[in-house]
């Protein structure tokens, strides 16, 4: 399998980032879930919010993000709402699932794998924040990404045990090669001042070839529209989220070599 | 009677409907289980391994081998070169071709055996037939590509498949800092239904890889409708694919 070198450390100086918004409104329990949260490219995605989708997803303003919009770095370590629960047979037990109304105010990270999880995320976000947007289930529109913080950090994770105990050795960890299915999947997570604050992708399935430039038509009879929650129950669901859960596995297995846990760590300070 | 395993590196659901036995589900994990034998690549004793080495001789291929070889070749050719499971490094990589011909042999293995109501789900990738267990249609949902909990369509695509290739990582951009001008994924989520998985699966695949081409290829190429989910949430359908939609 082709290595490619993909790296989802961003500092200021590069071409973007994206941010995983992570709401308390669906956080259901204090289970132990690892997520990322990573600084978004509001330049470039903002601006491309226009036509259908602007239309679709009412005023920007109104959208429950959980970040605040000024432009600040995320904080050190803030204890808030806890992820979602990560739910490790979801893949299986898919009959009869009732499905939130809001499609965008609940946005999950992917879903954890069924091994022990680092400790909760905390979204970069002022709780009393975080509980309006529980109250507003009715808002359909997509959390924007917000602008870009000048010296954040590229991935911010908050651990409870990190935070009180300094659990995560600084160094250098690679997780373990994962099995997502189309390749492998392996991380490698960068632990600075006790913290996460760069994930490395080592390897990724490279079966997805680069786009080719290739002329855009636009044929006659596609329609388009604004995705939308269903509350249907339903016998199965049809997605892709093999690879993140394969990224998930490899990233706690490296967080679990920092906290210690793990023999054959290559840590290194 | 339903049970789900991890085979092949993804969970793989089998209901069959009708029946307390859990023979039948037995077999079709069993068959999964020699398909991964077989074809995987991550698998040192695998014939997909022992061919990425040089151990296989054309003469000595098994018969699923060669018929495995030859659809990939004819993807290849059908996606004008968007599939192909040849690795640059050298060797193949047929984990694109094999996990829908896999399902789709799971579906006709359940179907001689005489069973008429069944749902044959592999990593999001669904092949049933019949109705479920409450006598309805099977009812099927698109992921929500930015909340992996809910669910942004309910199909109920009958006796056809259903595939859905997605990117891994829910609105990253994630980049090659080689080309960092090229971004890997233009779309989150195109769902395919075709007559049967096999197909919906390796064109799925095949398209998914053209980014805002995607739902054109599979709007001009027969037999298949599509459901594209943008980076915006908006998706993108073929004409076909509303009579699939399931109304309450």
């Amino acid at each position: 399998m082709k290595k490619a070198l993909l790296s989802l450390a961003v500092i200021a100086a590069s071409s973007g980032y994206v941010v995983y918004q992570n709401h308390a409104a669906q956080s259901l329990s204090q289970d132990n879930a690892s997520a990322l949260i990573l600084p978004s490219d509001a330049s470039k995605d903002g601006s491309d919010l226009s036509g259908p989708a602007a239309a679709a997803v009412g005023s920007a303003d109104s959208a429950p993000a959980a970040e605040p919009a000024t432009a600040t770095p995320p904080p050190s370590v803030r204890m808030g709402s806890a992820l979602p629960a990560p739910s490790p047979a979801e893949e299986g037990d898919e009959a009869r699932k009732d499905v939130a109304a809001n499609v965008f105010s609940t946005p999950a990270p992917p879903p954890a794998p069924p091994i022990g999880q680092a400790a909760p995320v905390v979204a970069p976000a002022s709780p009393p924040q975080v509980a309006a947007a529980a109250a507003e289930p009715a808002a359909p529109a997509m959390p924007l990404p917000r602008p870009r913080p000048a010296d954040a950090p590229s991935i911010v994770v908050a651990s409870q045990s990190a935070q009180s105990t300094g659990a995560f050795r600084d160094g250098t960890y690679q997780g373990s090669s994962a099995n997502a299915y189309y390749g492998r999947v392996q991380v490698e997570a960068v632990i600075q001042g006790g913290q996460l604050v760069n994930v490395k992708i080592l390897d990724y399935p490279s079966d997805r070839r680069t786009s080719r430039a290739i002329n855009s038509r636009a044929l006659p009879g596609l329609e388009r529209e604004a995705i939308q929650a269903q509350s249907a129950e339903i016998d199965a669901v049809s997605g892709a989220t093999l690879t993140s859960e394969a990224f998930m596995q490899s990233l706690d297995s490296a967080l679990a070599q920092a906290s210690g846990g793990a023999s054959g760590g290559r840590g290194r300070a | 009677m339903r049970e789900t395993r991890h085979i092949m590196g993804m969970p793989i659901t089998i209901e069959v409907v009708g029946t307390p036995d859990s023979a039948p589900l037995e077999r079709v994990f069993a068959h999964f289980e020699a398909v991964d034998a077989r074809f995987s690549p991550f698998k040192a004793d695998s014939e997909v391994s022992a061919l990425n080495r040089g151990d296989v001789p054309p003469w000595a291929r098994s018969a699923e081998l060669e018929e495995v070889l030859e659809l990939a070749e004819q993807t290849r050719r059908e996606t004008r070169g968007y599939f192909d499971i040849r690795r640059p490094s050298g060797g193949i990589d047929p984990s694109g071709i094999v996990k829908g011909w896999a399902i789709r042999n799971a579906a006709r293995l359940l179907a001689d055996e005489g069973w008429r109501d069944y749902c044959v789900n592999a990593g999001g990738d669904i092949q049933c037939a019949g109705h479920n267990a409450e006598g309805a249609p099977w009812r099927i949902g698109i992921r929500n590509p930015f909340n992996a909990r809910q669910s942004i369509k309910t199909l109920q695509p009958g006796d056809a498949g259903i595939a859905t290739s997605g990117t891994s990582i829910r609105g990253q951009h994630i980049y090659d800092p080689h080309h960092p001008d090229r971004r890997l994924s233009e779309i989150l989520s195109l769902t395919v239904i075709a007559a049967d998985i096999f197909d919906a699966d390796r064109f799925a695949t095949a398209a998914f890889a053209m980014g805002d081409e995607a739902i054109s290829f599979i709007a001009e190429t027969p037999g298949l409708e599509g459901y594209a989910v943008d980076r915006h949430g908006v998706a993108t359908m073929t004409t076909g694919f509303k009579r699939y939609v399931a109304h309450a």
